[in-house]
C-alpha cells in the first residue's frame, strides 16, 4: 500500500467513523504517525541515537492504553 | 467502516510481513538497526489495529450482530498475546541496539506472530470478515 493509499484510507475513516469509536480522530492521528514511521523505517538512513528507544516507549504506551481498555 | 476496517488489517499483515522479513541475516550494527527500527514500528502499526479494534462497542449476545463490534474472547487474546510481545520485544531492545542475540529477537518475532494471529481473529469476528 503506498502513501497516497494510506492517506485516502484515512480519509475515508475519517468520514465514516461510526459512532462506536468515540476517541476517532485520536486513533486516525495514530493510525497516521504510524504509518509515517513505518514509511521511514524501511527507509536505508542511518538510525539515530535515540530513535530505538523512542520507538519503544511509545510501544509501552501503547501497550499500557491497550491493557487499560477491559 | 467494517471494509475499512478489513482494508486496515491486511495492510498491517502485509506490513509486518515486510517487517518479518527484513529481521533475516544482517551485517553490521547498522543494519541490525535499521532491521530493528522496522520491525518495532511495524509493531507500532500492529498495536494501532488492537487499539482501533478495542475501542469498537462490545458485541451484546442478545442482539443481531448488525453493527461492528468487539468480540470478548478476541479482545482478551489480543490483550495477553499484545502484553507478551511487549515484553519480548523489551527484552529484545537490547540486540537492537547491537548487543549479542541470545535468541531474544526469535522470541520477539514468536510473540509478535502470536499477536498476528489475534488480530486475524478479530478480523474473522467481524461481520463479512475473512474465513
Amino acid at each position: 500500500m503506498n502513501a497516497s493509499a494510506v492517506l485516502a484510507l484515512l480519509r475515508e475513516i475519517a468520514a465514516n467513523l461510526p459512532p462506536a469509536i468515540t476517541t476517532g480522530l485520536q486513533v486516525i492521528q495514530l493510525v497516521n504517525d504510524a504509518y509515517l514511521d513505518l514509511q521511514e523505517a524501511f527507509e536505508e538512513r542511518a538510525v539515530p541515537a535515540g530513535e530505538i528507544e523512542a520507538l519503544v516507549k511509545r510501544i509501552v504506551a501503547n501497550s499500557a492504553a491497550i491493557q487499560a481498555i477491559e | 467502516m467494517n471494509t475499512i476496517l478489513k482494508t486496515l488489517f491486511a495492510a498491517w499483515f502485509a506490513t509486518m510481513a515486510a517487517a518479518c522479513a527484513l529481521l533475516s541475516p544482517f551485517d553490521g550494527e547498522q543494519d541490525v538497526k535499521r532491521a530493528g527500527r522496522a520491525a518495532l514500528a511495524a509493531y507500532e502499526a500492529l498495536q494501532q489495529a488492537a487499539l482501533i479494534y478495542g475501542r469498537l462497542q462490545p458485541c451484546a449476545p442478545e442482539a443481531p450482530r448488525v453493527v461492528i463490534c468487539r468480540e470478548g474472547s478476541v479482545w482478551r487474546r489480543i490483550k495477553e498475546s499484545e502484553a507478551r510481545a511487549t515484553a519480548a520485544l523489551t527484552q529484545a531492545i537490547a540486540v537492537f541496539e547491537g548487543a549479542r542475540d541470545e535468541g531474544e529477537v526469535a522470541r520477539a518475532l514468536e510473540a509478535i506472530e502470536a499477536m498476528r494471529d489475534a488480530i486475524g481473529s478479530a478480523q474473522r469476528s467481524l461481520p463479512g470478515g475473512a474465513p
